[in-house]
């Protein structure tokens, strides 16, 4: 298999590695795994309650070069986007992006995973947060 | 192309007896193995190798508790495509990811937290022992009544069973490269 | 001969060959169990080296270790070590070995031989066509098929290339088998004995470690493990550097000793190595060029220099120990195979990993070409009771993103052994997907050996990750791996064109063969010699047993002083290397004989007919 050098880098040189702080309204939490591998994959967004565009996105992964390369790979792409254009991005995307091998189709699956939970989780808050202002 | 339970000639159950199996690889051997074909043309030494290789895949698989339960899980259906997060327990999922924290807190670091990292591995043994210990009961327990909730129980077990073993290696790997 | 069964039909014969680093051994299968075939002069090693001599002619065995000694230059010796290799691999252990390398050897070494280039392979289809020879001329009768015993670690490149070497030999290697495996088959002959057993196999250049299940005829390989560049080549290396520094200093020599002193400085230093086995202390002795150099050296200080060789076979225990599941309580003997374990450290150190006294009964250098011939007549069918269960020793596994190995088959899987992995396209219209093979334990490809790069050809051009491309790897009972694709989509097999990292492709393996046919000539012609003098044989005892008939006296004086002659004229060409002349003289003690043959017949045809009627 050959991979771009651009593959590679993620691998090498994963971006926004790190963790934000869980508690805060305005961040999203995904934590998700992969069973027949043993991933596990905790991605996070920070939006924009104004803009609905997320600033900031964050990940921490432990397990296969291939499921670090991803969830990286969708850091980089939830950069600057709304939450429903995060939502869009598929896992083919990232095989795509990353030429992934089929036994390692899983791991863009997870990535992908990971950014619904993450908005879900999001989602989930600013409901209640409205939910909590509505009832004062 | 047949299962592996029918290749060694057994009922299809999870329980098992290690002995009959350990019998029935060895009379198939001596039927298939390519030392039988040696003299044989070309098209049935090939017969033979195709066949034997399967058998000792079949052997392989079966003999081993975990390998078995997952090959059912496949047959039934349970372990086709990937498998989505949502099917893991997020207590595990959480779990698991303080763990690997708490694992990569010692790592790289001296001497010093090997006492540390012998008392982890210790801990993932005795979490891996525990997940096991449950299985001859599912096992058993699908046996007897084929139920797909047995299935996915034995599933959530094996998904555990995984985690910790990923754990288990990586701790085993630090302790090594502190060694 | 209690545990054969023995079927009496006729069959080609296989031999057994045991193609050692320091010494090479042929064995057979006869009526009471397997034997080593001694060489004319009695004996049953043949030393691996081979020489090209000064007219050019390639000898190998005894000769050229002899040649050692006189022409180091053109002489080779435990090449073992060179096989499947690269240049990279081997840098740092031609320091110690004399050889020279051509240009252009990384993928496969090409030794420098005075004029001629030999790859490792090509030298040792010499030793075995020396081995071969050697059969045919004891057993009166071509020998052709071939079992050849290789360390059961020896990974895909280093199996190949033992392959190649038969092939250029003129044999066909029916199995290549993992030596302690094989001295487990000899040993489990006549104990029939279940249980499990380890075999400690401590070679010239190899250490190999099994543990295998004997159960009822079956010899299941449960873990293997080893290192196939540490051996008794080590220690005399070890022995050899003091050795020299002492010559350097003492002799106050201007410029190192030169290759005929190493050679028989090298000869010395082994000489004392295998007497400290026995005795307390031994000597170096070299005398040379008129120098001297005489060194003590006693047991305590041989195993001070070779604790750390020793110690390196203990991991590779351990390990398979570990990989087997089993603790040292259960194993139940530990078989000693390979000249090396004659030193007493390495007993004890098995003793002591073991906590077993270690089976020595069997001759240390002689059951691995033993197990080779059972599992030669295993082959042809002669035994049929018993069975060998073997393991691939490397796991098997394709390289993926970032360099990871994704293994698809494990070590110590028993072979044959399969695996199946999907592959598509990264590309609209892509026709090929390149897939590179690793063998090795480690998790990047760039610490596993590459064996191959597979390009899988002919894909239908579909859209990018649409294509699924269905392919098999299969170790089989030689622990080499084949690779075949099928297009899921077309149902089509796809073209897979091998590219071996290291080793010789099949077209150069064939000229290789072509090369060697002017040898397979010679060969040949032997051959019909051989055959040539079984016929011989066969009218001369015939017409022995006539002259006792009462048809023999029925002849006339002529006739009878005829057939005398040509009796005599047959002997006196019977050791001549002329088949031809050889079949003109059987043709015609043929001719000489017609008369006789048709009174003997007429007097029988006659006393039958007078039993009928009457």
């Amino acid at each position: 298999m050959a991979y771009s050098n651009k593959v590679l880098d993620h691998y090498n040189h994963p971006r926004n590695v790190g963790s934000m702080d869980k508690s805060d309204p305005n961040v999203g939490t995904g934590m998700v795994g992969a069973p027949e591998c043993g991933d596990v994959m905790k991605l996070q967004v920070k939006v924009n309650p104004a803009t609905g565009i997320i600033e900031e996105a964050k990940f921490k992964t432990f397990g296969c070069g291939s499921a670090i390369a991803s969830s990286s790979l969708a850091t980089e792409w939830l950069h600057g986007k709304t939450v429903d254009e995060a939502l869009a991005i598929k896992n083919t995307d990232i095989v795509n992006e990353l030429s992934l091998p089929p036994v390692k189709i899983h791991c863009s699956v997870l990535a992908e995973d990971a950014i619904k939970a993450a908005i879900a989780d999001y989602k989930k808050k600013t409901a209640q947060n409205a939910d909590a202002v509505a009832a004062n | 192309m047949s299962g592996y339970f029918e290749l060694l000639g057994l009922p299809p159950a999870l329980t098992l007896d290690a002995a009959e199996l350990q019998r029935l690889f060895y009379e198939r051997s001596r039927q298939w193995h390519p030392d039988r074909f040696a003299r044989k043309p070309e098209e049935e030494r090939q017969r033979a190798l195709d066949l034997s290789s399967r058998l000792n895949d079949a052997y392989r698989t079966l003999r081993d508790p975990v390998q078995r339960a997952q090959y059912v899980l496949a047959q039934e259906g349970l372990d086709a495509g990937p498998q989505r997060s949502a099917d893991v327990p997020p207590e595990l999922l959480e779990e698991v990811f303080e763990l690997n924290m708490a694992l990569e807190e010692l790592r790289g670091g001296d001497i010093s937290v090997r006492p540390q990292l012998e008392a982890a591995r210790a801990s993932f043994l005795g979490m891996l022992a525990a997940a096991e210990a449950r299985l001859p009961e599912l096992f058993a327990a699908w046996d007897a009544a084929r139920r797909r909730e047995t299935l996915a129980e034995i599933r959530g077990v094996l998904d555990r069973r995984k985690y910790i073993q990923n754990l288990v290696n990586e701790v085993e790997k630090e302790l090594s490269a502190a060694a | 001969m209690g545990n054969f069964q023995i079927d009496f039909g006729k069959r080609d014969r296989v031999v057994g060959i045991d193609l050692g680093t320091t010494n090479s051994l042929v064995a057979f299968m006869d009526l009471t169990g397997p034997k080593v075939i001694p060489d004319p002069s009695g004996s049953n090693l043949v030393p691996s080296v081979v020489a090209v001599s000064p007219d050019g002619a390639i000898v190998a065995g005894p000769e050229a270790r002899r040649m050692l000694i006189t022409h180091p230059e053109r002489t080779v010796y435990s090449v073992k070590r060179l096989m499947g290799r690269g240049l990279a691999d081997v840098g740092e252990e031609l320091k110690l070995f004399p050889f020279r390398i051509a240009e252009g050897s990384e993928s496969v070494i090409q030794l420098l031989l005075g004029d001629r280039k030999l790859t490792p392979p090509e030298v040792s289809a010499h030793v075995l066509r020396h081995l071969k020879r050697n059969a045919e001329e004891f057993l009166g009768e071509p020998v052709t098929k071939a079992v050849i015993t290789v360390p059961a670690y020896f990974n895909d490149a280093q199996r190949q290339a033992t392959k190649d070497a038969g092939r250029i030999a003129g044999l066909d290697v029916l199995r290549l088998v993992n030596e302690p495996t094989a001295a487990s088959l000899a040993y489990g002959l006549d104990k029939r004995k279940d249980g499990i057993v380890a075999v400690y196999d401590f070679g010239g250049g190899t250490f190999d470690i099994s543990i295998l299940k004997l159960h009822e005829g079956i010899f299941e390989v449960l873990a293997t493990n080893g290192d196939t560049h540490l051996g008794g080549d080590d220690i005399d290396n070890l022995l050899l550097r003091i050795a020299l520094e002492d010559i350097a200093s003492e002799w106050e020599l201007n410029a190192p000793l030169d290759p005929e002193g190493v050679q028989r400085l090298r000869r010395a230093v082994i000489e004392a190595k295998e007497s400290l086995s026995f005795f307390p202390s031994a000597r170096i002795e070299l005398e040379y060029q008129g120098h001297a150099y005489r060194r003590e050296i006693d047991r305590a200080l041989l195993e001070k220099l070779i604790a750390p060789i020793i110690d390196r076979t203990l991991g590779p225990c351990r390990q398979c120990l570990r990989d087997s599941g089993l603790t040292p309580e259960q194993i139940d003997e530990v078989v000693m195979v390979g000249g090396s374990t004659r030193i007493p450290m390495v007993r004890s150190a098995v003793e002591a990993l073991f906590r077993s006294h270690p089976h020595t009964d069997l001759n240390p250098d002689e059951v691995v070409a033993l197990g080779a011939a059972v599992q030669a007549a295993i082959l042809s069918g002669e035994v049929e009771d018993k069975l060998l269960l073997d393991v691939t020793p490397l796991s098997l596994g394709i390289e993926t993103m970032g360099g990871v190995v994704s293994k698809l088959i494990h070590r110590n899987s028993t072979i044959p052994a399969s695996a199946t992995e999907s592959f598509t396209t990264a590309v609209d219209g892509q026709r090929n997907v390149l897939i590179h093979v690793l063998q090795g334990e480690r998790e990047l490809a760039r610490d596993c050996r590459s064996l191959a790069r597979f390009d899988l050809k002919d894909i239908d051009p579909v859209p990018a990750g649409m294509a699924r491309i269905e392919v098999r790897f299969l170790i089989d009972a030689n622990g080499i791996l084949s690779v075949t694709a099928v297009d899921k989509r077309t149902g089509k097999e796809t073209g897979v064109e091998v590219k071996p990292s290291y080793g010789l492709t099949d077209e150069q393996v064939e000229k290789m063969i072509l090369e060697s046919f002017e040898k397979a000539g010679e060969d040949f012609a032997a051959r019909q010699v051989l055959e040539a003098r079984v016929e011989a044989d066969n009218i001369l005892r015939a017409t022995d047993k006539a002259k006792q008939n009462d048809a023999w006296l029925a002849l006339s004086d002529a006739e009878r002083a005829a057939i005398d002659r040509a009796i005599n004229e047959l002997l006196v060409v019977y050791h001549a290397e002329d088949h031809r002349l050889i079949l003109q003289k059987i043709e015609s003690l043929n001719a000489a004989t017609q008369k006789l043959a048709e009174t003997m017949m007429n007097a029988a045809v006659g006393t039958a007919l007078k039993g009928t009627h009457i």
